[in-house]
């Protein structure tokens, strides 16, 4: 039996080893951010709406077709998740309770996921093959723009600005299409997929009067507000060889 | 092929499940910081002093060169002694003031005035209603903020006390806020005389009323940023100024 199992085991590795060929990837990606709203007030200032909106990346893979259907690989890449909200001034009225409403979206981070990258494809070797892709690892998430404002509010009472911080985490990045065959070994494959670990801290500055300062002498003071766990649903356009 | 279809319809309900209630997760949060600017502000003035330390005129358009008659620059010092939720503040604050008090023709002559305070120029308007422009100044406080309201009789009323109307409003307008203010009960007014009062007004700001406690100064001098119009006659302007705790 011990040798049965020996020889299976050789046997299957030949086969694989036989059938084993480099396969790379480079793809491109778009869509929009999923998430919830985060709404914050500081008295009567407010920003509301903090929510991902526009959502773009690439990535890079490079491993192995064990067999014509299986694929493994590793891969790493950049994408960013945009993240707007709702921003109001009543500086320019007269009536404190109107303000002009401004729609703001910050590109503050760019986040790195380096991940494994495992791939099914029904047969490469047809013209068209529907494929199933899941790549999981870990992602930094660098802050590229310290500012990264995502709302303000000013009024008499003060100011409030918001920002978005990124966070590291889980990868996770499910991705279903269709390769179309290009030659004899590269394609072009057109797929939807879905990040749904866009983490990011939400922080505020908030920034008001008190008795004994004026508009030259305002009280600063730095919250964090919450951390949020947004989706990135994308279209994926990618190129194999 | 029937495998890989299943397979890929596995895989879609999970990616679309884990979407789905990954989006039911994904409510609306509202997040209240402290709301520092709100509340009631207790705040007493108990002292206030202002002297005119010098005086020269000088020209309107270069505030350099001195004139006669023409635009006036005050040396003046202030002084508050203030009481804020049971503490003793105290505030002095030494400053120039250039302002276009006149002759009635050369007001009128000049009807663009102008009010220097620390270097700083703030353009006034329409302050030509008067030849003798007698004010006060309300002295009222909302955080971080000392409001003076400015009074600018009428030729007809030179001179002359006055009362202010109970129970009138006074409409406050600044470029980005608009104030109302109550008179409580009627006061009369001596020109030269300092009145300390007691709840002078309540205003309303992003629908919170604020209880004010303030002063009144009659014959003090006073500049200010912007002008308010009411009832033809009234004219005020406000400023913010820093407290300074002792």
């Amino acid at each position: 039996m011990k040798r049965l199992a020996i020889a299976g085991i050789f046997g299957i590795a030949a086969l694989t080893a036989s059938a084993v060929s480099y396969r790379g990837f480079f793809d491109i990606m778009g869509g929009v951010g999923t998430g919830g709203k985060t709404n914050v007030y500081a008295g009567s200032l407010k920003v509301t709406d903090i929510k991902a909106e526009y959502a773009f990346g690439l990535n890079t893979t490079h491993g192995c077709q064990i067999f014509p259907y299986l694929y493994a690989g590793v891969g790493v890449g950049a994408y960013s998740v945009l993240t707007g909200g709702k921003s109001y001034d009543s500086s320019y009225y007269y009536n404190p309770s109107d303000s002009y409403v401004d729609h703001t979206i910050a590109f503050y981070s760019i986040n790195i996921p380096m991940y494994v990258d495992i791939r099914w494809d029904l047969d490469i070797r047809k013209k068209i093959t529907p494929f199933v892709d899941l790549k999981i690892g870990y992602q930094i998430g660098v802050n590229i723009d310290e500012s990264g404002g995502t709302g303000y509010s000013y009024n008499e009472g003060g100011y409030l600005d918001t920002y978005a911080k990124p966070e590291n985490g889980v990868y996770f990045m499910p991705t279903i299409g269709a390769r179309f065959r290009m030659g004899r070994k590269s394609g072009f494959n057109l797929g939807i997929c879905y990040n749904p670990f866009v983490r990011k801290k939400i922080e505020a500055q908030y920034s008001y009067n008190t008795v004994g300062g004026g508009y030259d002498d305002m009280t600063v003071q730095e919250y964090d507000v919450r951390k949020v766990t947004d989706g990135a649903f994308m279209l994926s356009l990618s190129f194999d060889f | 092929m029937k495998k890989f279809y299943n397979m890929l319809a596995t895989a879609l309900a999970v990616v679309g499940f884990m979407s789905f209630m990954q989006s039911c997760s994904y409510d609306t949060e509202d997040v209240y910081l402290p709301a520092h600017e709100q509340g009631t502000v207790n705040f007493t003035v108990t002292n206030l002093s202002f002297g005119i330390l010098d005086l020269e005129i000088y020209d309107a358009d270069t505030f350099s060169e001195k004139v006669e008659p023409g635009y006036l620059k005050l040396n003046a010092v202030s002084k508050y002694d203030y009481s804020y939720q049971s503490k003793e503040y105290s505030f002095t604050k030494e400053f120039d003031v250039i302002t276009g008090i006149g002759s009635e023709e050369d007001i009128a002559s000049n009807p663009e005035n102008y009010v220097m305070v620390d270097g700083k120029v703030w353009r006034t308007e329409k302050l030509s209603t008067g030849s003798l422009r007698k004010y006060f100044d309300i002295m009222v406080v909302y955080p971080g903020t000392i409001l003076r309201i400015e009074y600018f009789p009428n030729e007809d009323e030179e001179g002359a006390d006055f009362t202010l109307p109970g129970g009138e409003s006074i409409r406050l307008t600044k470029s980005n806020s608009t104030y109302d203010y109550t008179i409580p009960v009627d006061m009369n007014i001596h020109a030269g005389d300092s009145y300390p009062i007691q709840a002078v007004s309540s205003y309303k700001h992003n629908n919170v009323t604020y209880d004010l406690t303030g002063y009144i100064n009659v014959g003090g001098m006073s500049y200010g940023e912007s002008l308010v119009y009411y009832k033809d006659h009234w004219w005020a302007s406000w400023v913010f100024e820093n407290l300074d705790k002792q």
